[in-house]
């Protein structure tokens, strides 16, 4: 019928206009998400709240990653800041068949066992939905979401945007410092930076 | 080593060709793998290993040095096809490229600089900076006059990202050595100098700083900014309320008032059947009426968006906007006037008239369909011209104005159907209405007379002249058609007028635009004067005690130019500038020097004008978009 096909036009402009796009800003509620992670479950965000929670978007092939990964520099974040009760939860929104798409459970599982990583859950974004609400940009890009859910933190990892694993032992590390300041009750004297990596492959 | 191979090889071949070849070639292969394990141990200077997607060299623009000049070299990084580097602001993701030099003593070396970079924008809206086959960044060296040596040699470690749909970090340490020379004499390279000469400096098309360096904290909006919000939400509320008053306006075109009267009694009628039912149905024509407005504001969006992955919503900002607002809302004047009508093809008028006849709840939505379309000739001058200032705006915005103008539009239906008796009100359409639409027509030409100021203040009297000129033929063209294309005429000569029109407004804009354009840019009037900005000076001003005012501002930035000349050159602020010993320094962001652009984010600002203000003694002091008098001098005494 003409009325629906010229609603549908209208409808399919107004999404290509993006009006709803808008990535999250500092002190805003977190969008809420439900996604499958590799031990075969499904995470939903809205269970953790009261806690904090770092979300760390991943590519495994991406050289910076490599940098924080093979330095076992993001496993020591993770071990030492879940045992202290922050949720740590790793996304990959690489879509499929680009960098870091992980074709299923089984596939992200190895990922964590050959890292040896640490983080609560390892879930999968592969229509990047999670990623554009988040306006994730870069591989690893940071997020801290404070105990009533908003967001306390975005941006990068540290201070050193390289390749070279060198570079993190004298690197101001933003992750750690907000975790800390968070964790003591202390309000985030860094609260957004601009992230470095690759771009994340939707 | 190949000799003595030869030898026994030559030995061996009289009797056994087969094996000689074999021998030759296994003492091939042997001498390639031991060039090879060479090259990898061993990597000659300025070339890293092939797999790595990109080459590193250095060159120079002159074949040798000559003390005392400024000898330019560039780092050449030649990559593998449909692989990039980055700029020195990556974008969204990426790695600038890096130059560290090993210099010998009495030489230095200056600042990067940077050509023109490409954009690249990958799914998920992301957006990059860079170069496509090879990037050259040029780097000016300085040589002392009293560099002694015959060669110079320079050491250089580069690193950089190359990237395709994956990303390869890649490093190499450059070297080249030069002679000493009486004279500068291009070398091979000079016309890959001078190409990239031809953009050094320039910022990517569409650049929108992002309020830090990656890895670094972005800066949080200063004092300056929630001002700055709360101003915006003026902004936006007199925009919507200009825009609502417009759509009200609307219903006493002549286009409109009649069919208002006749739905009147048809609303009244219902009315007085069932209050609820009237409501309803003036509700469903409402949305008619909404409904039209809103696929309008959907294509103009569409349209934005799509532009805007072109680079036009950067344009746009330009004094080709101006000009190109001041035809279209000349012509629309013209229309009001009578000078030519607009008219809707009939097959669209039929079949939208067919869609309101039908009863009920749909059939009232389907009128106000009709109604909005209907009303088109007398409508599209003022939307014209609300869309154009509107276009530049966000979508959202663009959506909010064309629902004001919308409820603008219907309220009157409404309060038909809600208050007993309003039709009483209504006035009596007659030749009034004419009267009506035709003075709406000195509205929109009183707006072109601003706009041409706008652009003469801008681009000079030369050029507003020019753009008179482009604008006395447009309504020529506007004349030509309405007096000889009206429907009154044969079909076949409507089509000849309106092609001939055409052909004579294009060939004008063709003629007049560049001169417009072209214009040198008005004259520096002598009010603020200033010596230019960097960073040096001001430390070396501040460093010396001395007060200093930064004013950043770029040729086409218009609110720039009202407080150059209002504030700036007033005679007040002058004198306070002289008794307080105030150095004035100007920033021209006009071609977008990313040194300034660095500074503009560093204070949360993305655009021109800024003010600072760096006291004898303290932090600096942003001031805001608007300056008066009184504002700049306050800040002058309290900040001392």
């Amino acid at each position: 019928m003409k009325k629906v096909s010229v609603l549908a036009l209208v409808g399919a402009l107004f999404a290509f206009s993006g009006l709803g796009r808008a990535a999250v800003s500092i002190g805003a509620q977190a969008p809420d998400f439900s996604l499958p992670s590799a031990s075969g479950k499904t995470v939903h965000l809205g269970a953790y709240k009261g806690k904090l929670v770092v979300l760390e978007w991943t590519n495994a092939d991406c050289p910076f990653v490599h940098k924080h990964y093979d330095s076992g520099n993001m496993q020591k974040l993770q071990k030492e800041y879940t045992s202290k009760g922050v949720v740590w939860l790793t996304i990959s929104s690489s879509a499929k068949g680009k960098e870091g798409y992980f074709a299923g459970a089984k596939e992200a599982a190895k990922f964590i066992k050959d890292r040896n990583a640490a983080m609560t859950a390892l879930l999968l974004d592969p229509k990047g939905v999670v990623g554009k609400k988040y306006g994730a940009k870069t591989t690893p890009h940071m997020f801290i979401l404070a105990k009533d859910g908003t967001l306390a933190y975005a941006g990068a990892i540290d201070d050193k945007p390289s390749t070279d694993a060198a570079d993190i032992a004298g690197a101001h590390n933003y992750v750690a410092a907000a975790l800390d300041e968070l964790l003591a009750g202390k309000p985030v004297s860094v609260p957004e930076t601009r992230s470095y990596g690759c771009s994340v492959k939707y | 080593m190949e000799s003595r191979r030869k030898v026994s090889a030559g030995a061996v071949s009289a009797d056994h060709p087969e094996v000689f070849r074999t021998l030759w070639r296994r003492a091939l292969a042997v001498g390639f793998l031991a060039l090879g394990a060479g090259f990898a141990v061993f990597p000659m200077p300025g070339r890293a290993t092939e797999l790595s997607r990109a080459r590193a060299d250095l060159i120079s623009e002159t074949q040798g040095f000559v003390p005392g000049h400024t000898l330019t070299v560039a780092l050449r990084l030649t990559q593998d096809p449909g692989w990039h580097t980055y700029w020195q602001d990556p974008g969204d993701a990426g790695l600038a490229t890096t130059l560290d030099f090993e210099l010998p003593s009495g030489v230095q070396a200056g600042p990067l600089e940077w050509p023109k970079p490409r954009v690249f924008k990958s799914e998920g809206d992301l957006t990059c900076y860079g170069y496509e086959d090879t990037a050259l960044i040029l780097v000016p060296l300085v040589v002392a006059q009293d560099f002694s040596a015959d060669k110079l040699t320079l050491k250089a470690k580069a690193t950089w990202l190359v990237c395709k749909d994956v990303c390869l970090p890649g490093k190499a340490e450059v070297q080249l050595s030069l002679a000493r020379m009486a004279a500068d004499v291009p070398s091979e390279y000079a016309q890959l100098f001078a190409q990239a000469r031809k953009t050094l400096g320039q910022a990517p098309d569409g650049y929108r700083p992002q309020g830090g360096a990656p890895g670094a904290a972005v800066a949080q909006a200063p004092e300056s900014v929630p001002r700055g919000a709360s101003e915006g939400y003026a902004h936006l509320a007199w925009m919507l309320c200009l825009a609502f008053l417009g759509g009200l306006a609307l219903n006493l075109m002549p286009c409109v008032l009649p069919v208002l009267s006749l739905k009147a009694l048809g609303f009244v009628q219902q009315s007085q059947q069932s209050r609820r039912h009237g409501l309803a149905l003036a509700g469903a024509f409402s949305a008619g009426v909404f409904f039209s407005f809103w696929v309008l504001a959907a294509i103009v969006v569409a349209i934005k968006r799509s532009g805007q992955a072109v680079g036009w919503g950067f344009q746009f900002q330009q004094p080709a906007f101006v000009l190109f607002m001041a035809g279209v809302i000349l012509v629309f004047s013209l229309n009001l006037f009578g000078l030519f009508e607009i008219w809707l093809p009939q097959s669209a008028m039929q079949s939208l008239d067919k869609a309101g006849r039908r009863r009920g709840l749909a059939g009232a939505f389907g009128q106000g369909l009709v109604m909005t379309l209907l009303a088109t000739p007398c409508t599209a001058p003022f939307l014209g011209t609300a869309l154009g200032f509107a276009f530049a705006e966000s979508g959202l915005v663009l959506t909010a104005t064309f629902t004001a103008v919308a409820l603008g539009l219907a309220l009157p239906y409404l309060i038909l159907a809600l208050v007993p008796g309003s039709h009483a009100w209504l006035p009596k359409p007659g030749a009034w209405m004419l009267r009506f639409k035709e003075a709406m027509g000195f509205l929109l030409l009183a707006t072109v007379v601003w706009l041409l100021w706008l652009l003469g203040g801008a681009a000079g009297v030369d050029a507003q002249a020019w753009a008179s000129v482009w604008l006395l033929l447009l309504a020529l063209v506007a004349w030509l058609v309405g007096r000889f294309a009206g429907l009154d005429r044969s079909a076949s000569q409507r089509r000849w007028v309106i092609a001939g029109a055409l052909a004579l407004a294009g060939a004008s804009s063709v003629w007049l635009w560049p001169k417009v354009l072209g214009a040198p840019a008005a004259p520096e009037v002598a009010s603020a004067g200033g010596q230019a900005w960097s960073p040096e000076a001001v430390d070396r001003l501040r460093a010396e005690g001395k007060p200093v005012f930064v004013d950043f501002s770029a040729q086409w930035c218009w609110t720039c130019k009202l407080n150059e000349k209002g504030t700036l050159a007033s005679s007040a602020v002058q004198e306070a500038f002289r008794s307080k010993g105030v150095v004035l320094l100007k920033a021209d962001w006009t071609r977008q020097d990313p040194a300034i652009t660095a500074a503009l984010s560093a204070h949360g600002r993305s655009g021109v004008p800024m003010y600072l203000y760096y006291p004898p003694h303290g932090e600096a002091v942003l001031l805001p978009e608007l300056l008066t008098p009184a504002l700049v001098l306050k800040v002058l005494e309290s900040a001392s």
